[in-house]
């Protein structure tokens, strides 16, 4: 459980980051940003390293319906298909965020993110439970640091 | 209430003020130069350790297996441009078609 509330400590900084793009009431803006996702902030992002909000939300929006969909179908069918990894489902998730990160390393001090991150991680997996690895490389963007 | 219901919606609420923390107290406003410069560099840094822990993540111990074959020809597809949808497809066949032949 300590380890599923840290694998979403992530979205702490990520809601930070995209905050500036967010107007209207407090419970409007609760609601909406329960639509951050990677994939949704990833997607959204602009190269100036702004947030577009619309695309944000609309990609949240469609992200949960299909995740959703997808584990109520997998409950009711999932059985019948046997190990999903025989489809190789589970390499499909780190190419999926490979192909959402190499739009994001255009620039030296996001290579130099990216490249901090991954080794962060890398290390970590052994040690520490799921979830750790990855809200421990966020540390990596203090590079930025340096960059003032 | 199960103990198993009971962790879900503890970690769902902890989930739901993470998401909602910064969106509900910055809402709107500028973030200073020296903090934006460094949340510029999340999404790659986070990008990048989700790729390592979904190609070589196991439970406390790196798994080299038969996800790595399907995730570089994914990486290939990537690099000869191929649209999203089809490096996700293309690793996953690959993946497949690894471990049935293997």
């Amino acid at each position: 459980m300590v380890a599923a509330a840290l694998l979403n400590a992530r979205y702490v900084p990520i809601g930070v980051t995209v905050a500036g793009e967010f107007e209207g009431s407090p419970l409007r803006r609760l609601l909406e940003a329960q639509l951050i996702v990677d994939e949704s902030g990833a997607l959204s992002r602009r190269a100036d390293g702004r947030y577009d909000r619309r695309l944000l939300i609309g990609a949240g929006l469609l992200m949960y319906c299909t995740w959703v969909g997808g584990t109520a179908l997998g409950t009711l069918v999932g059985d019948s298909l046997g190990d999903p990894d025989r489809y190789g489902l589970d390499a499909a998730f780190p190419a999926l965020f490979l192909a959402l990160l190499v739009p994001q390393v255009r620039t030296r001090p996001a290579l130099a993110a990216a490249l901090g991150g991954g080794a962060i991680a890398l290390v970590l997996i052994p040690f520490v439970p799921a979830g750790v690895p990855i809200v421990a490389a966020t540390a990596a963007c203090l590079v930025g640091w340096t960059r003032l | 209430m199960s103990d198993v219901w009971l962790v879900v919606v503890l970690v769902g609420v902890a989930t739901v003020c993470a998401k909602a923390a910064g969106p509900v107290l910055l809402a709107g406003r500028e973030l200073p130069r020296p903090l934006s410069a460094v949340l510029f560099l999340l999404a790659p840094a986070l990008l990048a350790a989700l790729v390592v822990t979904q190609a070589v993540g196991g439970d406390r111990e790196i798994v080299l297996d038969e996800r790595l074959v399907g995730f570089g020809a994914g990486a290939l597809a990537l690099l000869f441009r191929a649209p999203l949808i089809v490096v996700v497809i293309v690793a996953a066949a690959v993946t497949a078609a690894t471990r049935a032949l293997g």
